[in-house]
């Protein structure tokens, strides 16, 4: 029996591309979408980075306090004199940072001993504004702390024996949180690439066989049908391998055109990623390709295949999330268990390691394996007598 | 000769095993047109599906050339009528692709395919999209992919059905030609007694599953004391006595 058949093969590409529609949907998928949403969020981070990065401090009556004055250029922030129309601006929400509002004789009180007080304007309902608000607050924390401390060691110690000790919060937790959670949507873009690439193929050159009533020229053709299958799924498979190859390269220039150097430092993905990322994502694809295609053997009504080819997006995009309750074990079954293991190895390779050729050799194996076994149940599917039998 | 012996075949329909057909013995000899008559639902379809090995015996025997079918797909052409073609192809590549299912030599393929293209009054839909064809048009380049791995045996299930009367009459002088010159074995069903009439040598009337009668034209309306087909098939079928 020979396992391929390079009439079917070559019909099944034909037809493939003859579907431009399909073929330009899922490419557009499959290679696009990751990219486009990577940089459209890496976009937004870097303008919270470029807000975390502003030092700006907005100031009413700065001529008031000279020691705040001293004690904000300390702290690098740059003083801005309010508008006028401050108040009017902050309600119409057109300023990013809020007011600190420094009253006259603010210094005279301070000095002598009596209760002097800050202002602080903002607009809670500008989400923009928060995290400027926040900053200025530790200013003037600190600042009314310095003062206190001088103070009371003017009192108690000689000047100069007093070390003031300045605590810099420098936060960036947050947003190394929310660049770790981009970047770890990009295993799930590459195994949604993999099914989208596949899907549609899949799909059409078994059930599609039925619905079009071809599957009789195959069933009655001198050749068994595990040939036709395997060709069929050759076909499927080298489109998606493309589309697939294609989607894991696109997050290199993704990554080059991402805003923000923190950001581009924080994702290293360039040609070595991508190679290796390919190597990962190609035996899944060739597994995914068998399982759409068994789902669409099975399938005996276009609502039933497309609601088992969807069943399995959805586990298959969702699975990985099984590895997350513990990231930090991993056990026999989820480096052996097809997605989740290619989602770990996904990780790895963003994380900066590299798979082993062994690891990568164990999960090809394991691929290979079970695709074989899923063509040759779409095989038996196919076959006249279980056709006949889905027909009762 | 295909020979068909106490054939039959159950399948399971809402958990209850039900007989498509059952003992139905007839042969089809090569160079002979053999028309398979009943109603609807009678198991035409069914018996032609085991004969062309699609689907599988329950009981009795079926033989091409002494080969059991399954060994025997190149020597069998089957049509049914509701078979489809590739529409995304055009008509000569579904015909390509028909030629290499039967891994037939490309350098006779397209001299085939002109010919049978001719015969059938198919040559201005060669570069045609197969999903724009006419039913007829469609039954016409089935009926070329059928023959296009020039099998001894044909299983043509309703294949007038959607064709305009010309295209009946050539379809006809073509089948006639195939069983007189090319010596090929042909069982054709259909409902219409008269085009059956017209074309066989030979006839089987089912029912329910089972053979009622067989015999030429003749023979079944002596047996049946009818005037012609039509008559003899409503006595059998329906035990209608009088057609006006």
């Amino acid at each position: 029996m020979k396992l391929l058949h390079s009439g079917i093969l070559k019909k099944e590409l034909l037809d493939i591309f003859r579907d431009w529609r399909a073929l330009c949907f899922t490419a557009a998928i499959s290679i696009l979408v990751g990219p486009i949403i990577l940089l459209m969020i890496a976009n937004t981070l870097a303008s919270f980075e470029a807000r975390s990065e502003r030092r700006i401090a907005m100031v009413h009556g700065i001529e008031h306090s000279p020691s705040l004055r001293i004690h904000l250029q300390r702290e690098t922030a740059t003083i801005i004199e309010a508008p006028a129309d401050f108040e009017q601006l902050l309600k119409r929400m057109a300023l990013q940072d809020p007011v600190l509002i420094v009253p006259s004789g603010f210094e005279e009180k301070w000095r002598a001993g009596e209760p002097a007080e800050l202002t602080i304007m903002t607009n809670s309902a500008n989400s923009k504004i928060t995290a400027n608000t926040n900053r200025l607050k530790r200013w003037l924390s600190a600042f009314v702390n310095e003062r206190s401390m001088i103070e009371n060691s003017m009192q108690v110690t000689a000047m100069g024996a007093n070390e003031l000790v300045s605590v810099q919060e420098h936060d960036i937790s947050s947003l190394r949180a929310q660049t770790s959670k981009v970047f770890g949507m990009i295993p799930y873009f590459l195994i949604l690439a993999c099914l989208y690439s596949v899907w549609s193929g899949a799909v059409d050159t078994t059930f599609g066989e039925k619905d079009s009533r071809t599957l009789e020229i195959l069933q009655s053709s001198p050749n068994h049908m595990y040939t036709i299958v395997c060709s069929k799924w050759l076909a499927v498979w080298l489109v998606g391998g493309v589309l697939v190859t294609i989607a894991a390269w696109s997050f290199v220039p993704a990554q080059r055109m991402m805003p923000g150097e923190t950001l581009k430092s924080m994702l290293a993905y360039g040609p070595g990623e991508a190679f290796h990322m390919t190597m990962v994502l190609l035996p899944l694809t060739a597994l995914l390709a068998g399982l759409l295609m068994f789902a669409g053997s099975v399938a005996t009504t276009s609502k039933q295949a497309q609601g088992s080819a969807t069943a399995i997006m959805l586990v298959s995009t969702l699975i990985p999330l099984a590895g997350h309750i513990d990231p930090s074990e991993e056990t026999s079954f989820q480096s052996l268990m097809p997605v989740i293991s290619h989602h770990r190895m996904m990780g790895r390779i963003l994380e900066g390691g590299m798979p082993s050729y062994l690891t990568l050799g164990v999960e090809m194996l394991i691929c290979a394996l079970l695709t074989g076994l899923l063509l040759y149940m779409v095989a038996k599917r196919l076959t006249a007598q279980s056709y006949r039998r889905t027909k009762f | 000769m295909i020979k068909v012996t106490q054939a039959g075949r159950q399948v399971v329909s809402e958990k209850i095993p039900v007989w498509l057909i059952r003992e139905i013995s007839t042969q089809i000899p090569k160079g002979k047109i053999i028309g398979l008559v009943g109603p609807n639902g009678a198991g035409k379809t069914t018996l032609m599906r085991l004969i062309a090995g699609l689907d599988e015996l329950s009981e009795g025997d079926i033989s091409v050339d002494g080969m059991p079918v399954r060994s025997a797909s190149l020597s069998i052409g089957y049509l049914n009528e509701q078979a489809g073609l590739y529409h995304r192809l055009t008509v000569r590549e579904n015909l390509l692709y028909q030629a290499s299912l039967y891994h037939l030599p490309a350098h006779k393929v397209n001299r085939k395919i002109e010919e049978l293209a001719t015969a059938l009054n198919i040559s201005d839909l060669l570069g045609k999209n197969a999903g724009k064809l006419s039913r007829g048009e469609g039954m016409k380049v089935l009926m070329a992919r059928t023959l296009l791995h020039d099998p001894e045996y044909l299983l043509l299930d309703e294949p007038t059905n959607g064709l305009d009367l010309s295209a009946v009459i050539n379809l006809r002088k073509f089948l006639k030609n195939l069983a007189s010159d090319k010596q090929h074995g042909i069982l054709i069903s259909s409902h219409a007694m008269h085009e059956v009439q017209k074309l066989a040598d030979y006839l089987v009337v089912i029912h329910q599953g089972r053979l009622l009668m067989q015999g030429t034209t003749q023979d079944i309306c002596l047996l049946t004391q009818s005037d012609n087909l039509e008559a003899a098939f409503a006595k059998l079928v329906y035990q209608i006595t009088d057609i006006e």
